[in-house]
């Protein structure tokens, strides 16, 4: 109990000590009389908080404080570490808790079961949505759910039958727009060919894949020379991992879709009607002005071309729209009734690894062959 | 010093009156734990709950006043408490088991501090407005306060007391002042701890505990004085 005589001001430590009341009140009161008044004034008002504080008292503790405790500590356990990074001993007397605590924590152990399992469910319900809905990623999706013009037969819809029409300019014109790419059911009659004899329907695009799968399909492009054909497809082939041009065409195939096709373009057929400029387009047909000065079509003997590429309908449409577009000409999209006898398609790396990729990424390998024919 | 108190005088508390009496007994009070120790290191399923039930209003009081957020208290005292269990075997009976069970609390609580001490503008802001987490805007039904004898108050009655304009000058105040003096004040006033017991529950000299002491008691004291309201 020391303090300083009353003449002096105390120190530090006769402070503490009065204002903790550990001083004789003799002591306190010479204390008091060394003070200037707002010290004194100010050591009695530290006091004072020291005694709110005292009188704050205790609060009482949250319920499920135990359990949270034993919760813990079953965690812990199993990941067998403390929370200080420590490994527990064998003797973590965590089976001492009383059963009743143990039974809160596996209420929380439920809670927290349940909450992990609605978290996998709305995960997988978002995956497997995601898988379905993802979009093959192309221009081209929209024409899946249009159907594609038909071009059997005379149609305003069909540039090369129709009187008027724009030819290769119009599908040129329609490049840009794979809704507009025009594909047929063809039924034109041939002595012993499996050519689908039903009336003309329009193929979408998804038809046009699935036929393309049962060897089904048959691409014409029809122009004035097969060499720029044949070249592009060439440089296809070096540029594109997705269409590449097939081995020699067997000699059977290539019979084969000839009789599966009739063959047009100056040999039996007379040459379609081009229609010049000053002509009346028909009704819904674009009005574009078309000259040609001199143009005459040119007769070849049809070629054919094997493409392999990805059976669907992001790979299909864009190989008619690089078609269409860098050559300008006509290309017709046309299902034979028999499956042809096609080739299989080269393996390749993308193929064998099929199962590395995510299944909506991979789809089969089909062959199509490409028919290449004179203007008509 | 210059600066004359607002609060009137109080008068000298005695020391008889140290708070927060356990038992009425405290020597048959410690002895009890001591047996709840050996029964839990002899494997008796029933002592941990009751010594964590003797002791989780204490531990959370302190957590509370060093933190003064509900949620966070009531974490810090679960940590509190895990940690008791977890070193239980370390303690040698050196020290009080109160003690020190107080000691690993108040380390958890400061090593929460001292981590968010970035973030203690904004933590200040929180607590000195309406927080909804703090202590005088509890709802009622919750967690009460205390009478001044120490005893436990039910929420009506704590309210009326809670809502009192001192109280909530000295809470901020003591929210305004650094961990380590919130600690030291709480260790003290709050717990009635001795000189000896803080040096203990702190780690430090007993010389440098009544120093701090003092420090705090200013610094709290200055805290007052400036309170915005």
């Amino acid at each position: 109990m020391t303090h300083s005589p009353s003449n002096l001001p105390p120190d530090e430590a006769t402070l503490l000590d009065y204002i903790e009341g550990d001083l004789t009140p003799e002591a306190a009161r010479r204390v008091e009389l060394s003070l200037k008044p707002a010290e004194l004034a100010r050591m009695r008002a530290i006091r004072g908080d020291a005694a709110e504080i005292r009188n704050l008292g205790d609060l009482r503790a949250p319920a499920g404080l135990l359990a949270g405790v034993a919760d813990a500590l079953e965690r812990d356990m199993l990941l067998g570490v403390r929370e200080d990074g420590e490994l527990l001993s064998d003797s973590l007397p965590i089976s001492r808790i009383e059963t009743r605590v143990r039974r809160r924590s596996f209420v929380g152990a439920r809670r927290l079961a349940l909450a992990a399992g609605f978290v996998l469910l709305v995960g997988g319900a978002a995956f497997v949505g995601y898988s379905m809905l993802k979009p093959p990623v192309s221009s081209m999706t929209h024409s899946e759910e249009r159907p594609l013009a038909l071009n059997s037969g005379p149609s305003v819809s069909n540039p090369v039958d129709q009187p008027g029409a724009t030819g290769d300019l119009a599908l040129a014109e329609q490049g840009d727009n794979p809704a507009a790419i025009e594909s047929s059911s063809r039924g034109t009659p041939s002595s012993g060919t499996p050519v689908a004899q039903a009336p003309p329907t329009p193929l979408t695009l998804d038809e046009a894949v699935a036929l393309l799968e049962q060897g089904r399909l048959v691409i014409r492009v029809r122009c004035a020379a097969p060499e720029p054909i044949v070249d592009f497809l060439a440089k296809v082939d070096e540029r594109s991992a997705d269409i590449r041009l097939s081995d020699q065409v067997p000699v059977e195939l290539a019979a084969a879709v000839l009789e599966a096709a009739p063959s047009r373009g100056g040999h039996d057929e007379s040459p379609a009607p081009f229609v010049f400029a000053g002509d009346e387009p028909p009704p819904g047909q674009i009005d574009i002005e078309w000259e040609i000065p001199g143009f005459t079509p040119v007769a070849f003997d049809p070629r054919i071309v094997l493409l392999e590429m990805n059976a669907d309908n992001r790979t299909l449409a864009a190989a008619v729209r690089r078609l269409t577009q860098q050559t300008g000409h006509e290309v017709v999209l046309e299902a034979v009734e028999g499956a042809l006898a096609l080739p299989p398609a080269r393996p390749s790396a993308e193929t064998l690894l099929w199962w590395t990729r995510p299944a909506y990424e991979w789809t089969p390998r089909a062959v199509v062959p490409v028919v290449i024919e004179p203007l008509r | 010093m210059t600066t004359p108190s607002p609060t009137p005088p109080s008068p000298q508390p005695p020391r008889a009156t140290k708070p927060m009496p356990r038992a009425a007994d405290p020597a048959a009070d410690d002895a009890r734990e001591l047996a709840l120790v050996q029964a839990i290191r002899s494997g008796d399923q029933n002592a941990w709950t009751e010594l964590l039930r003797r002791y989780q209003d204490r531990l959370y009081t302190i957590c509370y006043r060093m933190v003064h957020h509900r949620e966070l208290a009531a974490d810090l005292t679960q940590d509190a408490m895990v940690k008791i269990i977890q070193h239980l075997d370390t303690y040698d009976g050196r020290s009080k088991l109160s003690t020190w069970i107080i000691r690993i609390t108040m380390n958890v609580c400061l090593s929460r501090l001292r981590a968010e001490r970035l973030r203690r503008h904004a933590s200040l802001d929180e607590r000195s407005g309406s927080d909804g987490s703090s202590e005088n805007s509890r709802p009622k039904g919750d967690a009460a306060h205390s009478r001044p004898s120490g005893g436990i108050l039910e929420p009506e009655e704590a309210e009326s007391v809670e809502l009192r304009d001192d109280r909530a000058r000295l809470t901020r105040a003591l929210d305004r002042i650094s961990p380590e003096q919130r600690a030291i004040l709480i260790l003290r006033d709050g717990r009635g701890l001795d000189y000896d017991q803080i040096a203990d529950v702190l780690g430090v000299p007993g010389g440098t505990v009544k120093s701090r002491l003092f420090r705090a008691r200013a610094a709290l004291r200055d805290a007052m004085e400036n309170d915005p309201r």
